[in-house]
């Protein structure tokens, strides 16, 4: 299969009023990157994705496969296989004469669809099944088919619309492993949208997290979740705390009323600025008391309510006025009681700057 | 204890008031005319075999169905792009049609099949317009055939369309965006996809519609040919005009065994329950 790379510039979609559902978006998409679209619901990923597949026409902008403009094709000429989060099988065919579909209306011989089609189900781990009705397999076995349907005609794109929303967890898990093989064994483009943020750092190679119809960010999981550029971008991935702060000093010092003035790699920030530190939860520590280190700044902390989770333990607190979420290993919280004071601490480095209060 | 038994007992007991209309009005009528059929004027099976000698019955029985074919083949045709675009558009287009078809269905026969004898009739706006082009006399167009099936399609495609569109309402528009992202032209899609997601409604349309028409009273007497009666008519004839009530008994029961075996038909190989709109 060839990948081929997709090109989004300024592209926009409003239906009448002055709300537009998609706000000028831009984007290039590298030969064989699965990338994800992230986002709320009506963040404008899923209307990226149906304009893209040529479900609907963008009001501007435009959209480039392989460097060839698709705008003004239909779709059924894109040659882009699209998987819906109900499947969409065809309830009155076969499993595999709905694998067979593109094929068949690609004028592929009966001789050659019959190979192909097997040859794509057994992709899916589907092999046996050719004859049911979609009707009689499960959310996953439906789900594998609508992939194998989208795979066998070896399309330019696969667009995948929250094929696993409708799965229990457990089903869910092993259908992302699953996704990324498949990926990695046909190396064709995907683009993958979801509003499951822990979906979205496990399965892609690059993130477009959407907001309001905008882009917000587009980067590798670890970026998007400690590098995040904007405080929606640092709250809507990964749970968070973020703390409003003033830049003090050129040396990096920023100050934040209820945790004291400390240190953080500070690159392009003035002093007098306003800021938002993200502290991630799981990057503060609870010590009983506090210890001498440079690189570390500590406070008052007063624990409030903890939720249990099993592997860990998610401490609700105060530091002053300001709430803190800490996450912390369920053996390293053993002494931890509701209502107990103790001392919070992070590295400075670990403490991320977003633009902006 | 006695309060169980009535508990018990008591879903019978709210069937009882349908029981016994249906009992009172229904089974003892049609348990009178079949032994009417059998008795009158003499024992035996003398209507019956006094019938398939009959070539004017024969050839009555043969008009009907013919019509029916007709009728419902034409109701079709005119019916399901009328359901197709009420079910595919959105707000206004989807329940102006609706409200239209409703409407045709809320009125009742005799009105309509009056309004028709109007617009058919010697003096009627229909043959005034066909005179324009020429023909002089217009072709008489009332108590024919013709006007007979005009009505009565006229009069059945509410129903076609309703047993169309309840189908078609159910087929999700993800299938005709998902047939088209996989390399359908919109025809091919309409062919492999919606055409056979459509087809119980067809089936339930089809059913629905010949058989009323096999019985249809009013519309094939005020509008149709005296000389190309229906099975209908022809027993109000025989009733009226004769009075062989075992005659026109027997013909009843003929009428109502053919369109039983049709159901039978339908209901073995398409299931009763999807006609009265159950899972498709």
């Amino acid at each position: 299969m060839t990948a081929r790379s997709l090109s989004l510039t300024n592209l926009m979609k409003h239906y009448g009023g002055l709300q537009r559902a998609v706000d000028d978006v831009s984007l290039d998409v590298a030969p064989g990157e699965f990338i994800t679209f992230l986002g709320p619901s009506g963040s404008g990923k899923t209307t990226t994705l149906m304009m893209i597949a040529g479900f609907q026409e963008p009001s501007g902008g435009q959209i480039n496969i392989a460097g060839r403009s698709v705008e003004h094709i239909p779709a059924y000429e894109r040659n882009i296989g699209v998987v819906f989060q109900n499947y969409a099988l065809f309830p009155h065919m076969t499993v595999e004469h709905n694998v067979a579909f593109p094929l068949k209306m690609r004028g592929v011989g009966k001789k050659e669809r019959e190979p192909k089609s097997k040859d794509a189900l057994a992709r899916v781990g589907l092999q046996g099944f050719a004859d049911r009705h979609p009707g009689e397999l499960s959310g996953g076995q439906q789900q594998r088919v609508a992939l194998a349907r989208a795979l066998v005609f070896e399309p330019d794109l696969i667009l995948l619309d929250e094929p696993l929303g409708a799965l229990d967890k457990n089903l869910r898990e092993h259908m992302q492993l699953e996704l990324k093989r498949i990926h990695r064994e046909a190396g064709v483009t995907m683009i993958y949208v979801t509003h499951d943020q822990t979906e979205a750092m496990t399965m892609s190679d690059r993130i477009a997290v959407f907001n309001s119809g905008r882009i917000e960010q587009v980067g590798t999981p670890l970026d998007v979740y400690f590098k995040p550029k904007t405080k929606f971008v640092a709250s809507f991935v990964g749970d968070s705390n973020l703390i409003d702060a003033d830049v003090v000093g050129r040396d990096g010092s920023v100050k934040a009323s209820d945790l004291g003035q400390f240190n953080v790699d500070l690159s392009d920030h003035r002093p007098g600025e306003r800021v938002s530190l993200l502290i991630r939860p799981e990057m503060i520590r609870l010590r009983k008391d506090s210890h001498q280190d440079p690189n570390v700044h500590s406070c008052q902390f007063t624990i409030e309510s903890m939720v249990n989770y099993g592997d860990n333990i998610l401490v609700i607190g105060t530091a002053g006025q300001t709430n803190l979420r800490v996450r912390v290993p369920s053996l390293d919280g053993k002494w931890l009681r509701e209502g107990m004071m103790c001392i919070a601490e992070w590295n400075r480095d670990n403490v991320h700057v977003v633009s902006g209060p | 204890m006695r309060r169980k038994r009535w508990i018990h007992t008591s879903p019978l007991l709210l069937g009882l008031p349908a029981g016994i209309f249906l009992l009172a009005f229904f089974i003892v009528p049609l348990g009178y005319v079949t032994l009417l059929s059998f008795t009158e004027p003499s024992w035996g099976i003398g209507n019956y075999r006094d019938l398939f000698n009959s070539r004017l019955f024969l050839a009555t029985l043969g008009n009907t169905f013919w019509t029916a074919i007709l009728v419902t083949g034409l109701s079709l045709l005119l019916a399901y792009p009328l359901a197709y675009v009420a079910a595919t558009s959105k707000g206004t287009i989807s329940r102006t049609i609706l409200l239209v078809v409703a409407l045709s269905f809320w009125t009742s026969y005799l009105v309509r099949t009056y309004a028709w004898m109007v617009i058919l009739g010697v003096q009627g706006p229909l043959p005034a317009f066909i005179a324009v082009f020429g023909y002089s006399p217009p072709p008489r167009l009332l108590f024919t055939n013709f006007a007979a099936t005009l009505g009565m399609t006229h009069g059945l495609i509410p129903f076609m369309t309703m047993a169309l569109f309840a189908v078609m309402k159910r087929i999700d528009p993800r299938l005709l965006d998902a047939a088209g992202s996989l390399g359908a032209k919109p025809w091919r899609v309409f062919w492999h996809i919606y055409l056979p997601l459509s087809a119980p409604g067809i089936i339930n349309g089809i059913t629905l519609v010949f058989i009323t028409c096999l019985g249809f009273y009013v519309m094939p007497v005020l509008l149709g040919s005296p000389r190309e009666q229906t099975i209908a008519g022809l027993i109000g004839d025989r009733m009226e005009q004769v009075l062989d009530f075992g005659g026109a008994a027997a013909m009843a029961l003929i009428l109502l065994a053919v369109s039983l075996g049709l159901f039978a038909v339908y209901s073995r190989y398409f299931g009763m329950d999807r006609l009265w709109g159950g899972r498709a």
